[in-house]
């Protein structure tokens, strides 16, 4: 039985009436998570896009389904611009692994940086979305928004504690080889680990390629929350800051640094630490890494086949020679023979 | 000999191109055999200067071991002794293989920087002034190495042709 037969099925039980379901087709990108887009119709209710965000068998990041559910389910309260998500399934039955269904947002996706090539007005208006977005989820009353299933860290290093042990963890369950690069990396984060007084939600996957825009470059919908968390604002700035999803000196291909930084001040009323930023600059990067060795190992060890997954690899050598970069490690000045 | 590694990879690649392609009419997997390709022009362009690749960095990764093994020597502690130890077997091992096959040397290598990622603990600050100066050197040496392998890795990948 197709997928979309099986959908159907799926559909037709949740609303109670026969469902049609046409135009599925696979999206690509996506790598932690199989994403289809589909049109359904059923008595009653005119035809209408969805998206499908199905576990993978294997992938670059192992993530839950459920808690992407319910975080996107709350995000809508921030006044945030998510899609809408409709139905969670967390059995294996209906389309043999969990997966949830959301309403389709109309929009452009971008490359994992804004390409330079695309207007500037686009790009002037893609960037106003885009701190204001950041700023909203940052200024956000979590507990009032109903983010209080996520566990929230309290004040001091417990923040940046947490997120080390998380991805050192990953780090140290899928590497299939040393990788000294990151033994150096994480080595750096637990000898610098900041404090922070300031608790708020965190997106931790914000940057381009993760939102939706119109071609006037307003941002339709803030995407891919499945590792949203309770943290350090600065988490969300040192990735979105990183060196690898930069083009044309601009943060994320977008703005300045300098000008990302004073307009997330002023809409926020926060202050930018500039050691923390870095903290989480050196921690993206080293997250980075640990994803893309997650996906090899799922490679190397044939639970997949997906080429990007190869590519995506391949592009941790630039991501190496970029974090010793960020911690004043082995550059030419201090480490030519 | 032909036909070699070369003419094999581009036959796979026409084959992708001008036979599968045509015939996919799903986008997902058109966009599957892109990457595909893509990959194999990256081994096309990789696999003639592979073995320089290996010999450079097994070259450097065995002279940043011996560099370690003074100061491993100088620093407190049964951990550095037993690194030590392993370091002096890895290298004489190496030495004894004499010419050796590609796995031969990329499992060498491995377990060289298998060494050096337990070195790193060691170059760490401390208040313990016993060994400063080596934990400082230990540190330094490492980094250099560390520098040097990541650029080497970047222009390796410069041939993939492929970033954001």
């Amino acid at each position: 039985m197709s997928i979309g037969s099986r959908l159907e099925s799926f559909l037709a039980a949740r609303v109670g009436r026969p469902v049609r379901v046409s135009a599925l087709s696979r999206k690509s990108g996506g790598a932690s998570r199989e994403t289809y887009l589909f049109e359904a119709e059923w008595e009653g209710s005119e035809k209408r896009g969805f998206v499908l965000r199905r576990d993978p068998v294997a992938s670059l990041l192992e993530s839950d389904r459920s808690h992407e559910y319910r975080v996107l389910e709350a995000a809508r309260s921030l006044g945030v611009p998510v899609p809408a998500v409709r139905w969670l399934e967390l059995g294996r039955e209906a389309l043999d692994r969990p997966f949830f269904v959301m309403e389709r947002v109309d929009g452009m996706v971008t490359p994992p940086t804004f390409p330079q090539a695309y207007p500037d007005e686009m790009r002037e208006r893609c960037a106003e979305d885009f701190v204001s977005i950041l700023a909203a989820i940052h200024r956000a009353d979590w507990r009032a928004a109903g983010f209080g299933f996520l566990d929230a860290p309290a004040p001091g290093p417990e923040a940046a504690r947490r997120a080390v042990d998380l991805w050192r963890g990953i780090f140290e369950k899928d590497r299939i080889e040393p990788n000294p690069v990151l033994t150096r990396a994480f080595e750096w984060l637990e000898e610098n680990l900041p404090s922070s007084d300031q608790v708020t939600l965190v997106h931790a996957d914000y940057r381009s390629g993760n939102y939706l825009h119109e071609s006037d470059g307003r941002i339709t919908a803030m995407l891919d929350w499945e590792m949203a968390h309770l943290g350090d604002p600065h988490e969300d700035l040192g990735w979105a800051a990183m060196p690898y999803w930069a083009s044309g000196g601009r943060v994320c291909g977008l703005l300045p640094l300098e000008d990302f930084v004073a307009r997330w001040e002023s809409a926020t009323g926060l202050r930018v630490d500039p050691a923390r930023l870095r903290f989480y600059q050196v921690l993206g990067t080293a997250k980075m890494m640990a994803i893309a060795l997650t996906g090899v190992r799922n490679l190397c060890e044939a639970r997949t086949c997906e080429p990007t997954l190869a590519i995506v690899g391949l592009l941790n050598g630039r991501l190496a020679r970029e974090v010793l970069e960020l911690i004043g490690a082995g550059t030419p000045a201090t480490g030519a023979r | 000999m032909r036909p070699d590694l070369d003419d094999v990879l581009s036959a796979v690649q026409r084959l992708l191109q001008a036979e599968v392609m045509p015939s996919v009419a799903d986008p997902f997997v058109a966009e599957q055999v892109m990457y595909a390709s893509l990959l194999l022009e990256y081994a096309k362009k990789a696999w003639p200067i592979e073995h320089q690749a290996v010999s450079e960095e097994h070259r450097d990764l065995d002279a940043t071991l011996r560099a370690l093994m003074p100061l491993l020597a100088a620093l407190p502690g049964a951990v550095a002794a037993d690194l030590l130890r392993e370091v002096r077997a890895h290298l004489s091992a190496t030495a004894a293989e004499g010419s050796a096959s590609l796995d031969a040397v990329l499992a060498r290598d491995r377990e060289g920087r298998g060494l050096l990622d337990r070195a790193i603990p060691l170059g760490r600050a401390s208040s313990e002034p016993a060994g400063a100066d080596a934990r400082a050197k230990l540190r330094a040496t490492v980094d250099a190495y560390l520098g040097r392998a990541a650029r080497r890795q970047e222009a390796a990948i410069a041939l993939l042709g492929f970033t954001w």
